[in-house]
């Protein structure tokens, strides 16, 4: 890990992003353009055009330390404390089911897909 | 009151400050007490609420904004930084591509209709109900979706990690219950469900399972902001 390397990978991600944000503004095409900018460099890395040893580097510190930036939303919650206390009970309840549901239901679909494929990934 | 000079409150550097401290100190105090299950974040976030809510009205939220918003900022790169792990998993992903889309899909799909529909029975208001949406994704992508479909991002995010702490104390245990084996089938499940938080758990577990799941973040992120938009209004009709 290099300053240059980081250096470098930030601006890849930054020009993506910029791109991306500039596509859909043009096209008025309602998308998150941070996710855009994350296919198309998924894409660009596939093709070879962006070496994955170019972004590796900036790449690894943001997702390690992702916790970090989720901070200030989570403190904005702080603006929002009469509503959630007010609707606790239905978030806690929506939150637990939900969850659970979307794991068994995967879980048992996947395992029913895959039980022909006789020991694949066992 | 506060001890603090309103000139360090009033620049940005009081809000970024806050934050990257605090999120320091509380990896030290995750470290030292291996308290390998609760992210850093878990602690960071009430102790800053806590700091801002006692010294309020000397310091508001908006201070801490006006430094914050630039870490906030970064929440951008990052989701592009998810291009990576799916770019390595890209051989596991290639080969078992129709059993992991249709996973996903069915992972989306059982979470949207999930969602609304008790949050509905529970009597939430569409506000909470349309940031309670995208809970099951990464949290920087779940609040993008949340911002695009109405919801309130911030609320997001807590529901987006109360979800994975939450799986990743049960995911394991209740799919050893149902008797699911298939490494595949776990780590796609478990990815879908609870994000980043619950697939770090995997990593104990086996190394496909971690594979998988890492897939199954960044492609859940990638349905969920194409199929919400779509199923929110049949739903929003039959209920």
């Amino acid at each position: 890990m290099t300053p240059s390397s980081i250096l470098k990978g930030t601006a890849v991600l930054l020009l993506l992003q910029g791109v991306s944000t500039i596509v859909l503004n043009l096209c008025g095409f309602k998308f998150p353009p941070a996710l855009l900018a994350m296919l198309l460099l998924l894409a660009l890395m596939l093709r070879g055009i962006i070496r994955p040893r170019t972004v590796e580097d900036v790449c690894d510190i943001l997702i390690e330390k992702m916790g970090m930036l989720f901070l200030p939303a989570g403190v904005s919650i702080l603006l929002y404390l009469d509503i959630i206390v007010a609707e606790s009970t239905a978030i806690i309840a929506t939150v637990l089911i939900s969850s659970l549901l979307i794991l068994v239901v995967t879980a048992l679909f996947l395992n029913f897909m895959l039980k022909g494929k006789g020991g694949e990934g066992k | 009151m506060t001890l603090l000079p309103e000139a360090f409150i009033q620049s940005p550097l009081f809000g970024i400050a806050l934050t990257v401290v605090v999120y320091v100190l509380c990896e030290l105090i995750v470290d030292k007490f291996e308290l390998n299950i609760v992210p850093p974040f878990v602690l960071a976030c009430p102790m800053i609420i806590l700091f801002i809510y006692f010294q309020e009205p000397y310091i508001t939220y908006d201070d801490y904004e006006n430094g914050a918003g630039f870490i906030n900022f970064l929440l951008g790169p990052a989701t592009v930084a998810l291009a990576l792990p799916l770019y390595n998993n890209r051989h596991i992903i290639k080969d078992n591509l129709l059993v992991i889309a249709s996973g996903i899909i069915v992972a989306t799909v059982t979470g949207i209709v999930s969602i609304f529909v008790c949050g509905k029975i529970f009597g939430a208001s569409d506000q909470v109900l349309l940031s309670m949406i995208p809970k099951s994704v990464t949290t920087p992508i779940a609040m993008d979706i949340s911002s695009a479909i109405g919801g309130i991002p911030a609320l997001t995010a807590a529901c987006v990690i109360f979800t994975g702490m939450f799986g990743a104390t049960i995911n394991h245990k209740l799919l050893e219950a149902l008797k699911v084996k298939n490494n595949i089938a776990i780590g796609l499940s478990i990815g879908a469900s609870s994000h980043g938080l619950g697939t770090s758990v995997c990593a104990s577990k086996n190394a496909l399972q971690l594979a998988i799941g890492g897939a199954s973040i960044g492609l859940t992120g990638i349905a969920t902001s194409l199929l919400a938009p779509v199923l929110l209004p049949v739903l929003d009709s039959l209920f």
